[in-house]
């Protein structure tokens, strides 16, 4: 015990030594800290935050470890994560619609955006309304009229947001859409590819095939770099997007100085060159946002997909 | 083409990248032998090791992993009537019962050299047709998956056991538990019970572990003395000819491994079906194609070990088919080495053929060198595990227990997972003891959450025009083979309910 209490001491001060050496800072982080994140090892929002983190690791002379919580889309880690101290000893990266999205269309959710406090943004996803690369139109015009001369047109859902945002504007030109329900970007590609359906709700993978896909409008607020002549579904006056970028979040009640702290770590790191090469292997742009951005991000994005839920009359479950 | 995978043996074959390849395939075998453990565990956990390797070597190791845990999970199998891995349940079935004839050493054996072919064979499917084959399984719909399903499904009567009533009972429970969690159209929750831990189901490992390994043990432990008189049978008879496999085992065996293999090839490349369903599916047409199925399970059978082990095997190399042709993930392996593909700067998927030739042909060299090491290794390898028979029951079963309880926290999700081991282990003891078929219930449960995704997808598809189903003939066929799978199941139970003396009606 005493051993291991000396240990600990020699440990701790070696931390703080190294410490020393660098500007005068706050002493948070004085040991390994740890990123959570609410998907399973392997996915792209996990590959990018073991990337991210290993950089943070380096930027801050910390260790950075990496826990993976699945379950629920990220309510199980979210649910967890509200009820830890706020003393910055772990931190969430994830999806922002696991805060800004879920909370209204699961009723017993158990959390709601209010119970943590936001660091920054890092990455986008680049979600897009996509069609084969044989279909008899070519653009988003086209597929409004070809799906109004053929009514049932069949539209693969990898969500219930997907399907959500192609209700609304099924509503709005009076389109009679048939929703075919498929798991993940996997089994969206399969229904593409396979002839199956005539559009589909993309997260982003269908730039990994080019040449296969028709890319009919975006769904982010901004034009994609790697698509300049997709229109936004904003430009196209529905009034919709779905942006959503990866925040970082620690619990309430968290010390703002260590909010600064890693918010000036991330974003060094976010722009180093490995996370660089991982954001376009994986098509997931980089995209830092500081902390009053983000902050305005959640507030404003939670605000946005409320109202789009309750037009689009979704009952939560 | 030729040229180019010389050249990726040139670059594969070195020193380092066959060491990396062995201790794969090394590992693998192991955690594939040990019931609990297996190579969902293995590849997750060898993920983190990989990013300080180079990518050829990484991908290698990783794929050495699979092979071998494929494999060696037919070893417990066989030995200890305990699956490595969910596939591996119908080893055990024709399997177990060998060793206790004293033929262990020829079950593992044929086992082995049944799931080499398997994979070898697949392999070189793999590196020949990728991208034709790729473009035709996109061509099976879920129209088409629904049919195949229900074909596979049509299988949980011949492997009830006894009773067909009470394998339909354990099929439609596997298949109600495969319903639990977030329901994919509309997120309504089922059977969560407010847990947020139940929300993506039912964890498989679990699950799989507690049924098929955890209750074998509750089994074994509870009866101590015939333990011991099975372990001294299963020390073998002293015939030479039991430890070997013979010409005639061969005969015997061929066609299910031509068949196994050409099985676990066609179900690999079709993402959404997976192992399991490949080697349930490849036991239960070499049991039909049998003389005296009911022997299959009553006395072993080699050609069983065969069917299930070759399709097995085969499923591996054909399920990155669709990976390397198409991005889409056709096995839970496939799925685990996106994320080290992406980690080593490689995105599966069209593109990487054109981005990465050279990597590729190594990857394929790779793949060829890890089937023969894995003839090598297992041969080796069971010499060992086969002692595992010589040690104390009480020593064995504990390390398996424990093994269980580790792959469970690993694969489940933490504490959550073992509750659901020790949850299924207590109704799979009970399943056991009153004969209810744990293999039916598993095909249930494998195949369930697929059968449902597709079927919801075919009816919307064919939403208003039923008649479009003509325009299917892959799905016409397999509905064609249900049928008849179904008139055969009535017209053997109907000729057995005649041949056998009808039980005295007032006695």
């Amino acid at each position: 015990m005493h051993f291991l209490k000396s240990l600990g001491l020699a440990v701790t001060a070696a931390a703080g030594l190294s410490l020393a050496a660098m500007p005068a800072h706050a002493e948070w982080p004085d040991g390994p800290i740890t990123m959570l994140i609410g998907y399973k090892a392997g996915g792209g929002t996990d590959t990018k935050g073991r990337v991210l983190a290993k950089q943070l690791g380096q930027e801050l002379g910390v260790p950075v470890k990496v826990i993976n919580k699945p379950g629920g889309g990220q309510a199980a880690a979210l649910n967890w994560f509200k009820e830890l101290p706020a003393d910055g000893k772990v931190f969430f990266f994830g999806a922002s619609t696991g805060i800004t999205l879920n909370p209204h269309l699961k009723k017993n959710i158990g959390y709601s955006k209010d119970d943590y406090e936001y660091c920054c943004l890092v990455t986008e996803f680049q979600p897009a309304m996509v069609a084969p690369a044989d279909a008899p139109f070519d653009d988003w015009a086209g597929f409004i009229a070809h799906s109004k001369a053929n009514p049932g047109v069949k539209y693969a859902a990898l969500s219930p947001f997907a399907r959500i945002i192609m209700e609304l504007i099924a509503k709005k030109e009076g389109l009679d859409v048939n929703y075919i329900p498929t798991k993940g970007g996997a089994g969206m590609v399969q229904l593409v590819l396979g002839k199956q359906v005539m559009a589909a709700y993309s997260g982003g993978i269908h730039s990994r095939y080019p040449g296969k896909f028709k890319t009919l409008a975006v769904i982010t607020s901004a034009r994609q770099a790697h698509f300049p002549n997709a229109p936004t579904l904003e430009e196209l006056n529905y009034g919709l997007n779905g942006d959503a970028p990866t925040v970082v979040a620690f619990p309430k009640g968290i010390d703002p100085a260590i909010v600064a702290k890693l918010a000036a770590a991330m974003k060094v790191a976010a722009a180093s060159k490995d996370m660089a090469n991982i954001s376009k292997k994986i098509m997931m742009p980089v995209n830092y946002a500081d902390t009053e951005a983000a902050k305005k991000f959640i507030d404003g994005t939670t605000a946005s997909f409320g109202k789009m839920i309750k037009d689009s009359g979704y009952v939560a479950k | 083409m030729m040229e180019e995978l010389a050249a990726g043996f040139g670059a594969a074959l070195t020193i380092y990248n066959i060491a990396f390849i062995f201790m794969g395939v090394a590992i693998g075998y192991l955690v594939g032998a040990l019931p609990g453990l297996g190579k969902g565990t293995a590849t997750a956990v060898a993920i983190p090791i990989t990013f300080y390797i180079e990518p050829l070597a990484a991908i290698a190791f990783l794929i050495g992993i699979s092979k071998g845990s494929t494999a060696g999970s037919a070893v417990s199998a066989i030995l200890m009537n305990t699956p490595g891995e969910p596939s591996s349940a119908p080893t055990a079935l024709a399997g177990y019962p060998l060793a206790r004839a004293g033929k262990a050493q020829k079950a593992l054996k044929m086992g082995l050299y049944a799931s080499v072919i398997g994979d070898f064979v697949s392999t070189c499917v793999l590196i020949l047709s990728a991208q034709t084959l790729a473009d035709y399984a996109l061509g099976i719909g879920p129209i088409e998956l629904v049919a195949i399903l229900a074909f596979s499904l049509t299988f949980i009567a011949a492997l009830s056991g006894n009773s067909m009533v009470k394998g339909l009972i354990a099929g439609l429970f596997g298949i109600l538990c495969s319903t639990v969690g977030t329901e994919i159209e509309t997120s309504t929750e089922r059977f969560t019970f407010g847990s947020f831990d139940l929300y993506e189901g039912l964890p498989l490992i679990p699950v799989a572990i507690g049924m098929l390994a955890l209750s074998e043990m509750m089994i074994q432990i509870g009866d101590r003395r015939r333990l011991e008189e099975q372990t001294d049978l299963l020390r073998g008879s002293g015939k030479p000819e039991d430890a070997v496999v013979t010409l005639a085992d061969w005969k015997r065996s061929a066609k299910s491994i031509i068949r196994g293999t050409g099985i676990g090839i066609f179900v690999g490349i079709l993402p959404g079906l997976g192992a399991s369903t490949g080697s349930f599916l490849s036991y239960g047409m070499a049991r039909r194609a049998a003389e005296d199925p009911e022997a299959f399970e009553r006395d072993g059978a080699i050609e069983g070990v065969a069917a299930a082990e070759s399709a097995d095997n085969a499923v591996v190399p054909a399920s990155f088919v669709p990976l390397f042709a198409l991005g889409i993930p056709g096995s839970v392996i496939a799925a685990i080495l996106i994320g080290a593909f992406i980690i080593q700067g490689v995105t599966p998927g069209p593109l990487m053929f054109i981005e990465q030739a050279e990597l590729m042909q190594g990857i394929y060299a790779s793949m060829l060198a890890a089937s023969l090491i894995l003839l090598f290794i297992g041969y080796f390898g069971q010499n060992m595990f086969a002692r595992i028979i010589k040690l104390s029951p009480s020593l064995v079963l504990s390390t398996v227990v424990f093994l269980c309880c580790l792959g469970s926290y690993l694969q489940g999700g933490g504490m959550f997972g073992l509750y659901i081991m020790v949850l299924f282990g207590v109704i799979g003891f009970f399943a056991r003891k009153y004969e209810f078929s744990f293999v039916t219930f598993l095909i249930g449960f494998v195949v369930g959450d697929g059968f449902e995704l597709a079927l919801r997808q075919s009816i919307g598809l064919l939403k208003g025009t039923p008649e479009a189903i003509l325009d299917h003939p892959v799905a016409l066929v397999f509905w064609a083979l249900t049928v008849l799978g179904v008139i055969a199941i009535l017209r053997r139970k109907k000729a057995k309910a005649t041949t056998e003396p009808a039980p005295a009606a007032a006695e």
